[in-house]
C-alpha cells in the first residue's frame, strides 16, 4: 500500500500547510529526514505542493487525516522540530467513519529508532478483535467503542495521545 | 592508492598515528567536504538522550557518514554498539589534549560524545553512489515481485500503473484482468485484518465513481495471509484475496 503519510507544516501565523507523502510513513523516517534546508526530504519524499493550506490543527484531525489510510502523521514546527505520530483508527466495520474517528499516538524514539510501534499496533488489533466480538453480540455501540479507545489509549500510551473525537 | 584515486578523493585521505591536534584538523577539513570518515582508535563513548549510557575505554571503529549518521563498532557483531541516525551534526574538537567528536541531534535531543585516548588511523573518502536503493523490505518488495511476474496475482493480469491516484488515495497497482476489467490491487506485507479490507473497498468504490457507470472494478488484496474476519468481509464486499509473501 505504500506507506502513506500526512505532514502538517506549522506556519508563522499558527495555521498549518498539509502535505502528502506516499512513502513517508516507512520507519517514520520523515522525523529525521526533514530539515529547514530540505523541507520535503530527499528526492521530495513529501509532495512539495500542499494538499491544503491555512488549516487549524483541529480541522486537520476532523476533516483531513484518514485514520485508516495514513500510516503516519507528522507535525513540523516553524523551527523544523518534527514530531511523528501513529494514527490509530477507532472503527471496527468497513463502513465506519475513517476521518475524525481516531487518535494520534506519539512515536517513542531510542537511539534514532522508533520503538514499540508494533506493540501499539498489536495492542490495537487485539483490542479490536475483542471489541468486535462484543459488537457483533450487539453489546457495544460504536460510541461505546470510541469511548473505550479514548479512555484506554492515553492510559496505556501516555497523556500525549491526541484524540480526534475530543476535538469534534 | 594510485595518483588518479588521490586526485578524485583529494588529499589528505589518510593519517596514521596522528596527534590529537592533527586528527582534529583532519576531521574538520573532511567534515567540511562532506566526506565519509572512518577512525580507529581507543575511545570512550557517552550517550545522553532518552536514556544515558557510557561505554568504557576500548578499541573501536567509528564511521561518520555525509548524511549525518555516526556508527561506533567494536570487533564483534554486525551492529554498532552506539550510533546516531542521519541528520546529526558532528563537531570535532581538541579537549584537554584529546580528540573529541560530539554528535548532536536536536529532535529528539540526543548527544553522543566519542573521546579518543589515541587514534591509530583516520581516513576520509568521497563516495559517489548513483544507485539509490529502492524502499526496502516492505510493500515495495511485494510490488516488485508482482510487476516482475503479474501472473502471481492471476493468469492474464496486466499491471497498467502503480500508485495511481484516486479520490480515496493512491492505489498500489492498477491494472486489467484477462477479460479487460479494471483491477485494483492492494498490497500488505503482513497478515491482515478487517482494516485492510476497508481500505481496498474504498479504493474500489472511489474508482467505480470516477470511471463510467458500467465499469466493472475488481479489488484484490495481496498479503501473506488474512484473518477469518477479514476473509468474511472480503466475501461480503465482493473483494478477492491472493496469498503472497513479500519475499520469494
Amino acid at each position: 500500500m505504500g506507506h502513506r503519510a500526512l505532514v502538517a507544516y506549522e506556519q508563522a501565523d499558527g495555521t498549518f500547510d498539509l502535505h502528502y507523502s506516499q512513502w513517508g510513513a516507512l520507519g517514520f523516517r520523515l522525523a529525521y529526514t526533514l530539515a529547514e534546508t530540505d523541507p520535503f526530504g530527499p528526492d521530495e519524499t513529501v509532495e512539495p505542493t500542499p494538499r491544503a493550506t491555512g488549516l487549524s490543527f483541529d480541522v486537520i484531525l476532523t476533516d483531513y487525516l484518514d485514520f485508516l489510510l495514513h500510516e503516519a502523521f507528522y507535525v513540523v514546527s516553524p523551527g523544523f522540530d518534527v514530531t511523528a505520530y501513529v494514527p490509530v483508527w477507532f472503527g471496527l466495520e468497513t463502513d465506519d467513519e475513517v476521518v475524525g474517528n481516531g487518535a494520534l499516538v506519539p512515536v517513542i524514539w531510542r537511539n534514532g529508532t522508533p520503538v514499540d510501534v508494533e506493540y501499539l499496533e498489536g495492542w490495537v488489533d487485539g483490542a479490536k478483535t475483542s471489541l468486535r466480538a462484543h459488537h457483533e453480540q450487539c453489546a457495544l455501540t460504536p460510541a461505546a467503542i470510541q469511548e473505550f479507545f479514548a479512555e484506554t489509549l492515553p492510559e496505556w500510551f501516555g497523556n500525549d495521545v491526541i484524540l480526534a473525537s475530543e476535538v469534534r | 592508492m594510485t595518483a588518479t584515486d588521490e586526485e578524485q578523493a583529494g588529499p589528505p585521505a589518510t593519517l596514521s598515528q596522528p596527534t590529537p591536534a592533527a586528527a582534529t584538523d583532519f576531521l574538520e577539513t573532511a567534515l567540511a567536504r562532506d566526506s565519509l570518515i572512518t577512525l580507529f582508535g581507543r575511545c570512550t563513548v557517552e550517550y545522553d538522550g532518552r536514556a544515558a549510557s557510557y561505554l568504557g575505554p576500548g578499541d573501536r571503529h567509528v564511521m561518520l557518514k555525509p548524511d549525518g549518521s555516526l556508527l561506533v563498532h567494536t570487533g564483534e557483531g554486525q551492529k554498532p554498539v552506539n550510533w546516531q541516525p542521519p541528520g546529526c551534526t558532528h563537531e570535532p574538537r581538541l579537549c584537554e589534549g584529546s580528540l573529541q567528536i560530539r554528535s548532536v541531534r536536536s529532535n529528539p535531543a540526543e548527544e553522543l560524545l566519542v573521546t579518543f585516548e589515541s587514534v591509530v588511523q583516520v581516513a576520509a573518502f568521497d563516495p559517489t553512489d548513483e544507485s539509490t536503493l529502492a524502499v526496502e523490505g516492505t510493500e515495495a518488495d511485494l510490488k516488485r515481485r508482482i510487476l516482475d511476474d503479474p501472473s502471481l496475482v492471476e493468469p492474464g493480469f496486466q499491471p497498467l500503473a502503480t500508485e495511481r491516484e484516486t479520490p480515496a488515495g493512491a492505489v498500489d497497482i492498477f491494472g486489467r484482468d484477462a477479460a479487460g476489467r479494471i483491477v485494483v490491487v492492494e498490497l500488505k506485507r503482513r497478515r491482515v485484518g478487517p482494516d485492510a479490507v476497508g481500505q481496498l473497498g474504498r479504493y474500489v468504490e472511489a474508482l467505480r465513481r470516477e470511471l463510467h457507470a458500467d465499469a466493472t472494478v475488481r479489488g484484490i488484496l495481496v498479503a501473506p495471509s488474512v484473518t477469518d474476519r477479514a476473509r468474511d468481509l472480503l466475501a461480503e464486499n465482493g473483494l478477492e484475496f491472493v496469498a503472497l509473501d513479500p519475499t520469494a
